[in-house]
């Protein structure tokens, strides 16, 4: 089971921003896509799930091509979200954020599917009936992990989960991460932090433009000159 | 104090038609951040249906058939013409409601007449004595159903299956992508604020009398009470127009019955210049 991402180009209006990117994901690796602030990745990321509609290409997944489908039927077909800046609901207490996670996918075994989650990430449990909104940053990135989790997906997207998350926290939640993996999870990574990403995934395209400039391995792009430039300056 | 109690009664009944109209506002915008102006002509519609169409038909009949046209337009109102306008930009939306609502009084001013046409109280005519206050069967009924309408809606929005509609209320984006289906969802809550708009006109037909013109000071009226509690949640919003209703009741008490209107305008553009966010709601976040 792959997530295969062909020629997708994804625009605001008129204007391409991301253009034929073409990438895959299978079940059971971590694979990261990284690049600098503006390479369009956050784009493609909204392509893939469906929040902004793709000009041209396909992302099929088991079989499905889902591009001109509404992002809802993402989630149905087994992959998450954890967006970017977190975005849980707010007004709705812990619990409420998972029950409401699980049920949008039809899922059973709700009170099994929550206490997995909590046991996975023991803060939410004693935040279990307070309203989201009053967590802390890293809690709240928690919460949009495990109720990213609680839909049992196959495939996780994770969008820019370095932002604005205190060093601990995010070696706590990437540890949880390459659990997943090990239990035969896919991951899609979106990171502007490439060192991070690297660091939890095995393969990784890099970014910039709108366009994919290369991919591979860590070992490989970590030796690539185009991403120390990218990131470092000329070499 | 008996004219206080009897007051605080007629200030109740208004304040709950207020209410109905109110809480389709505060559910469409924090569902879509769209402010549908036409509330008020659809619930001179259901008035319309519910009395002076199908002479026929049993009471209870017209009164089925008001509120299914009423969740109908409503919901097609939405899908066919809304929808598309507020992608572009939500004010044209809006406007476009304003439309819309002078198109249901232009087709009901040449199917039924112009003129203020009375509509019998499907309740009877039954007066009560509480005490020194007079009640009749038409104000009671107006303050069980509404009472009936909002507790259902608050604790269906705060039960487990509600949760969806909160979370879609919080961030719509993540909601729908989480696989919550916003869209059906947003029609559901169109469908309810046009049940609760042909009630308001139900309701409201045998203590105004049904005329074409009757909607847009329902729906202006509405609004006022909807922002008075702040548009941005339902609760605040219902609270706001009964508040509202009882001002109204007690300045055409103690003050000036002829001056009634005034004062709500007044009171509207009062609470714009000192809360826009509504003397019990918090800023509500625009979302589009």
């Amino acid at each position: 089971m792959t997530l295969e991402v062909e020629n997708l180009s994804v625009g605001y209006g008129d204007v391409p921003v991301v253009r034929e990117v073409s990438l895959e994901v299978a079940v059971g690796e971590a694979v990261c896509l990284v690049g600098p602030n503006g390479a369009g990745k956050t784009t493609t990321l909204r392509g893939i799930m469906g929040l902004s509609r793709p000009t041209a290409g396909a992302v099929r997944w088991e079989g499905t091509d889902h591009a001109g489908r509404p992002a809802w039927s993402r989630a149905h077909a087994g992959i998450a979200l954890v967006p970017e800046g977190r975005h849980v609901f707010g007004p709705l207490s812990v619990v409420e954020n998972l029950e409401v996670a699980v049920r949008a996918v039809g899922g059973r075994r709700v009170g099994a599917r929550i206490d997995a989650a909590m046991d996975r990430f023991p803060r939410l449990r004693e935040r279990r009936a307070q309203p989201a909104g009053l967590l802390s940053g890293g809690e709240q990135q928690m919460l949009a992990i495990a109720r990213a989790l609680v839909q049992e997906p196959r495939l996780l997207v994770i969008d820019e989960m370095s932002l604005g998350l205190a060093p601990v926290v995010y070696e706590q939640v990437g540890e949880a991460v390459r659990g997943l993996v090990s239990d035969g999870l896919g991951v899609l990574m979106v990171e502007q932090n490439a060192a991070l990403a690297m660091s939890l995934c095995s393969r990784g395209y890099l970014m910039s433009g709108g366009r994919i400039l290369l991919g591979g391995t860590v070992e490989e792009m970590a030796h690539e000159d185009a991403v120390a430039h990218l990131y470092f300056g000329a070499v | 104090m008996d004219k206080l109690l009897q007051l605080v009664v007629a200030g109740l009944v208004t304040g709950s038609i207020y209410g109905l109209i109110a809480t389709g506002y505060a559910v469409l915008y924090t569902a879509t951040g769209f402010v549908n102006f036409a509330l008020g002509a659809q619930a001179m519609l259901g008035g319309y249906l519910a009395y002076v169409y199908f002479p026929a038909l049993p009471q209870w009949v017209r009164i089925v058939i008001s509120l299914v046209v009423g969740a109908v337009v409503s919901v097609v109102s939405w899908n066919l013409l809304y929808k598309w306008a507020a992608r572009r930009a939500m004010l044209a939306a809006v406007i476009m409601s304003f439309a819309l609502a002078i198109v249901f009084e232009e087709i009901i001013r040449l199917s039924a007449g112009g003129l203020n046409v009375p509509a019998p109280s499907p309740f009877g005519r039954a007066v009560f004595q509480l005490g020194a206050v007079t009640i009749s069967a038409h104000q009671l009924a107006v303050v069980v159903v509404s009472a009936v309408l909002f507790t259902g809606l608050v604790v269906m929005l705060g039960s487990k299956r509600g949760a969806a509609v909160r979370a879609m209320f919080a961030d719509a984006e993540t909601a729908e992508v989480l696989g919550i289906r916003t869209a059906r969802l947003t029609t559901i809550l169109f469908a309810v604020s046009g049940v609760f708009a042909a009630v308001a006109g139900i309701l409201a037909a045998p203590l105004l009398t049904l005329s074409p013109y009757m909607g847009l000071n329902l729906a202006l009226i509405g609004f006022v009470g909807a922002i008075l509690g702040g548009l941005g949640r339902i609760g605040t919003a219902i609270a706001g127009s009964i508040l509202l209703g009882l001002l109204e009741a007690f300045f055409a008490g103690y003050v000036s019955a002829d001056f009634r209107t005034a004062l709500v305008y007044a009171v509207f553009v009062l609470v714009l210049v000192i809360r826009p966010a509504g003397l019990l709601g918090r800023v509500a976040k625009v979302k589009v």
